[in-house]
């Protein structure tokens, strides 16, 4: 924020007066956070209906409409694998769960940061005319991203089950694990929003930081490619561990304690810096548009 | 019954240029305070200034003002969109802002399908909603175009969809910047009654406008903003006197 206190107004008559800013405290800021986040659950069919605007406007007039995204990602799952097993000649029930469900997973946390970045700016014209939450664009923009989420998983979920991955009461922690990856990926969005539509050049730096985290996670690389010093490091990558508390479940595999505590401390990170920030500027988004 | 009470509020934009926009800038800023201290001032324009109102039950206020006085400002924080910078704004009653009608529809629904959105936007459940509708649709005469997508409509029918809705609900506390209305000559005559009689049950109606005859026919108050301030704030005949006087005078 630029300083108030050497700020200056200009008068359009050419008086110059400092405005006076209400001053809240971090507590006062935090129960705001609180209210906005419940003022936005409260308003679900609101957001419902921005985020089905959204999903409608992507498909409009094609005949398979939404089944789209399950037909595409099926056709990433097959060449995935065409190109694995003529590079490589790997063993495609190695790799193929694991890519195609890191993959999808993936775009859920891409696209739902991407959409973020400029989620106020594109509902400007609501915020002006009419009071709203703010956050009823993050609900909207996680509802969309989620749903498409989920019909993406249907490839990947048949590799799955074509490759007989076990499956075990362990496999029950996937839903944990979404819901941690939800959670997540919904501060995120909040936060990245909220600086996006404040500063414009985080536009470009958070998309060029979600493109070289694409590379830096293990999506389509296993962490077993990597030597073991900086293997050990891999689960330090926010990124990495909030793939595979729902990616590991699913494939088969046990989802490490350091994975769990790490992604459980990033989603508390991300709380302690949404909450504050949500409460302490909602009301000055609107003049950010 | 609704009331809006004003008392001393300021609304000051922050003016966020390429400048004060930047990430760079204000960490810029921060290392080094010689170089982009200009930078780090950020520029305020006084939209509202010390603007004291209170408005009761049975309030018909128009605003008037050159463009920039301020009139769509002071809407807007009646409407919650603006918080004040300073002062205290106390706004009790369901608001509706006739500002933009069209709010939540969306052009590849069909015309059924965006009175539910609308309704919802303006407050109602799914349930209430369709409820509402069929009310909705015999207002608009749209007719069987109501199973079509709404980007096969033409403007003016668009609007009229637009208009049947947005006027379905009662309000205590309307805004409107600049009279609304809507259709042909005939559905224009339809519209003008409905409003009559939503206006007539509203608590509190604002409206902003630079039409006289308009100005007169809805409102018995009437506000003189100018440059963020109220010059003069009373009955209809006495400040648009005075105001005629004052653009006379110019």
């Amino acid at each position: 924020m630029p300083a108030t206190d050497r700020s200056q107004t200009l008068s359009s008559h050419g008086s110059t007066t400092q405005p006076r800013k209400p001053t809240r405290t971090f507590w006062g800021n935090v129960g705001e956070g609180f209210a906005q986040i419940g003022e936005g659950l409260t308003n679900w069919r609101i957001w419902y209906l921005m985020g089905s605007a959204e999903m409608r406007r992507r498909f409009e007039r094609s005949k398979l409409g939404p089944l789209w995204i399950v037909v595409s990602t099926g056709v990433v799952v097959l060449c995935i694998a065409a190109l694995w097993s003529a590079l490589w000649s790997a063993e495609l029930s190695e790799i193929l769960p694991f890519m195609t469900v890191g993959l999808v997973t993936w775009q859920f946390i891409a696209s739902t940061t991407g959409d973020a970045t400029v989620g106020f700016q594109s509902y400007s014209s609501y915020f002006v005319n009419q009071y709203m939450a703010p956050s009823n664009v993050i609900f909207s923009i996680v509802y969309k991203n989620l749903t498409t989420y989920l019909l993406t998983l249907i490839a990947p979920l048949l590799v799955c089950v074509l490759f007989s991955v076990p499956v075990s009461w362990q496999t029950l922690l996937v839903f944990p694990g979404l819901a941690l990856l939800i959670y997540s990926v919904f501060c995120l969005a909040y936060i990245v929003a909220i600086f996006c539509a404040r500063y414009r050049d985080v536009v470009q730096v958070v998309q060029n930081i979600v493109q070289l985290a694409f590379f830096a996670t293990p999506i389509l690389w296993k962490p077993d490619l990597l030597s073991e010093n900086v293997q050990r490091f891999v689960v330090f990558n926010p990124f990495a561990s909030l793939l595979a508390v729902v990616r590991d479940p699913l494939i088969g595999e046990p989802v490490t304690p350091e994975v769990w505590t790490v992604s459980l401390a990033v989603a508390a990170l991300l709380t302690l810096i949404m909450i504050p920030l949500v409460g302490r500027v909602h009301r000055r988004v609107v003049f950010w548009l | 019954m609704a009331h809006i009470l004003l008392d001393q509020v300021d609304v000051h934009f922050p003016i966020h240029n390429a400048n004060s926009l930047s990430l760079q800038v204000t960490l810029l800023g921060a290392l080094n305070d010689k170089l982009v201290t200009r930078n780090r001032h950020t520029t305020f324009v006084e939209a509202l200034n010390n603007v004291s109102l209170d408005l009761r039950d049975g309030d018909r206020v128009g605003l008037i003002g050159h463009n920039g006085a301020g009139k769509t400002t002071l809407l807007r924080l009646l409407a919650g969109v603006y918080t004040p910078s300073s002062g205290t704004a106390q706004i009790d009653g369901k608001i509706s802002s006739f500002t933009d009608m069209t709010l939540g529809m969306d052009p590849e629904a069909s015309g059924w399908a965006n009175i539910i959105f609308r309704c919802v936007f303006l407050g109602m459940s799914f349930r209430e909603a369709h409820a509402a509708a069929p009310g909705i649709a015999e207002f608009s005469e749209l007719g069987e175009f109501l199973d079509l997508p709404v980007r096969t409509y033409s403007s003016g029918m668009f609007l009229r969809l637009a208009f049947a809705i947005s006027t379905s609900i009662e309000p205590e506390v309307i805004l409107m910047d600049e009279m609304i209305g809507a259709g042909d000559a005939r559905f224009l005559a339809r519209a003008q009654q409905r409003l009559a009689s939503i206006l007539a049950k509203a608590s509190i109606m604002v409206l902003a406008s630079h039409q006289p005859n308009i100005l007169r026919a809805f409102c018995s108050k009437l506000i003189w903003l100018e440059k963020g301030r109220v010059r003069r704030i009373g009955p209809f005949e006495e400040v648009y006197g005075a105001y005629l006087e004052a653009s006379e005078a110019e």
